[in-house]
């Protein structure tokens, strides 16, 4: 049996009277990746975004290889290795690869300029993006191209890559493939099981497309009104069962 | 006026078409020329430049080395005000208050001096103007748009105050030293322009250079993004707001001394003409968008505007229209490049 690296014991989250998660019991393994799936206001995103720290949760307790962990904000997450890719928000689009890995995390010049004012190393974040982007597999024209003149593809490899850079061991995908092209969206598929070859991380995704959800999770957990429904290791189901889980309709 | 225009005619000339010919040239050369993307780049500049050329040829009192750094004077309090709205633009924000708080930190200010001296005073006006800027940053990030408002009525209480300080009459007899920011010259160059000059590199400095200045932007472009990625968004808006009110206090100090007095009506309505120039150098209302440079050719435009118009003598009623046309304008074509 391969370790635990994320577990979720009776995590809720409400939002006044709603139940938008409902204690839920979740494990992750390492080097797992778990698809988590229900129809829109299943409570998939208010569950992730709990367990990356977007979100304070009501109750419950979240435990990282073992051992219970605070997570208040998406810093605490991030200290824990839980680093979450946002589709739409997971990068600036009016600033540049490098600006968006080093967003909030800024290299500072190894010098009085740095210590004193704060002057950035633009030159070593230059230099660590381009490493970083050679290892998810992506050539850039010109680096201090705006993230929005990239392709969706492109994009999203900055994305991925900025979470793998930061030494995410878990890495939380919030629909990778949603406003891609076929052939941009077959390379983001490609990409996040690389990544997990790679790095050994574990992944969570969560899709809308029960196709890419088949060719990419190890296990699909299915959620409806915050609560789990179902939970089937991907060898021992199809898709049209996952989908009447999905719906309810036996 | 006994100085005479520096360029002869036939220099003017070359000059306009050697430099409209670099520009162009520059451009085309890269292949995939766009139009859009080179007014992006060069509008605003080539606008400046029109207004420029065409002052230069239409009074002979424009051009000279004394009215240029009369220009500079002028827009001194007008760049100052305008690099803090700018600040609070670019986090998503806007400081309608800068007008008043210029006038009020100016005034409080000069009535210190009176009792206690210039070091005082000084220190009394960035006081004021952390708190005038920590109410506003702090009352903004209560929730989303709010600061409009906030500072809105920050300005009103503002006004309110220094109406009340001064009694509406002007307060006179300062210490020189205090009037020494706004009044004196340094060679030739006016104080407030050496001022205004060192406030604009830092800030270039700062937005191009800093971690902090890096993550203003980034709040206003987007402010969910920003705090996924564990920036503190309020914390970073609310400085945004001192720093704001920390340049209309400069803005305030350099006023006092152009006035050599604390006026109860100074600054009132200058955060139009802010957002004016900071519009008209292409800074986005919804935040994230714009540059310092862009922010001083707005300046310098609306400069060029009050100063020129006066020296073509174009009826000054007329001044404020063709203002409005020029913000219009910049508006304007600021939606045609964002076009796809």
């Amino acid at each position: 049996m391969k370790r635990v690296v994320l577990e979720a014991k009776k995590l809720s989250k409400y939002f006044g009277g709603i139940k938008a998660v409902n204690g839920v019991d979740l494990k992750l393994y390492e080097g797992e990746i778990i698809a988590i799936v229900g129809d829109n206001g299943a409570g998939k995103s208010t569950l992730i975004k709990t367990i990356s720290g977007v979100y304070k949760k009501t109750s419950g307790q979240i435990y990282i290889n073992g051992k219970e962990v605070d997570i208040n904000s998406t810093l605490d997450s991030r200290r824990n290795g839980i680093e979450t890719v946002y589709q739409s928000e997971g990068a600036l689009d009016s600033f540049d690869a490098p600006a968006n890995l080093f967003l909030g995390r800024e290299k500072l010049q190894n010098n009085l300029l740095g210590k004193l004012f704060k002057i950035m190393d633009t030159r070593y974040m230059k230099k660590e993006t381009e490493k970083m982007l050679e290892r998810v597999g992506v050539k850039l024209k010109d680096l201090s191209a705006d993230v929005s003149n990239l392709s969706g593809g492109q994009r999203q490899s900055v994305i991925v890559g900025r979470a793998v850079y930061w030494g995410g061991k878990i890495l939380i995908f919030d629909e990778p493939t949603n406003n891609l092209g076929p052939e941009q969206q077959r390379r983001v598929i490609d990409l996040i099981k690389r990544i997990r070859d790679e790095y050994n991380v574990s992944i969570i995704v969560i899709s809308h497309s029960i196709s890419h959800v088949f060719e990419l999770a190890d296990r699909i957990v299915v959620l409806r009104n915050g609560v789990i429904v179902g939970e089937r290791l991907k060898k021992d189901t199809n898709p049209n069962e996952i989908v009447s889980i999905i719906t309810g309709v036996a | 006026m006994g100085e005479k225009n520096i360029f002869s005619h036939s220099l003017q000339k070359k000059f306009i078409t050697n430099c409209s010919l670099e520009i162009c040239i520059g451009a085309m050369m890269s292949k995939e020329f766009d139009f859009r993307i080179f007014w992006r780049n060069y509008g605003i500049l080539i606008v400046f430049f029109i207004f420029y050329v065409s002052l230069s040829f239409g009074s002979d009192a424009f051009l000279t080395v004394n009215n240029q750094l009369n220009i500079l004077r002028q827009i001194s309090i007008l760049g100052l005000i305008s690099l803090g709205v700018f600040t609070t633009l670019k986090a998503g924000n806007v400081d309608l208050s800068v007008g008043s708080a210029l006038g009020f930190i100016g005034v409080i200010c000069a009535k210190v001096s009176l009792y206690y001296g210039t070091a005082i005073a000084l220190l009394a006006a960035f006081s004021v103007a952390l708190f005038i800027g920590f109410l506003n940053g702090f009352f903004s990030t209560r929730g989303r748009n709010l600061s409009i408002m906030v500072t809105l009525s920050m300005k009103f209480i503002l006004y309110s105050g220094t109406l009340v300080i001064t009694r509406a009459m002007p307060i006179t007899g300062l210490p020189k030293s205090l009037i020494f920011l706004g009044h004196e010259n340094i060679g030739p160059v006016p104080m407030p322009a050496i001022v205004l000059i060192v406030v604009v590199i830092i800030f270039w400095i700062f937005f191009s250079y800093t971690a902090a200045g890096r993550r203003v932007s980034a709040v206003g472009v987007s402010d969910i993004t920003s705090s996924f990625f564990g920036i503190s968004v309020k914390r970073v808006q609310i400085y945004t707001f001192l720093i704001s009110a920390l340049c209309a206090a400069l803005a305030g100090i350099v006023m006092v001394g152009r006035c050599t007095s604390g006026q109860p009506n100074a600054g009132l309505g200058a955060e139009l003409d802010a957002i004016g120039a900071v519009l008209i150098g292409g800074t986005s209302l919804q935040g994230g968008i714009g540059t310092v440079r862009g922010v001083m050719v707005g300046v310098l435009i609306l400069g060029l505007i009050n100063n020129g118009l006066n020296l073509l003598g174009v009826d000054p009623f007329y001044r404020d229209a063709v203002k409005g046309g020029v913000i219009l304008f910049a508006i304007l074509m600021d939606q045609w490049e964002r076009k796809k």
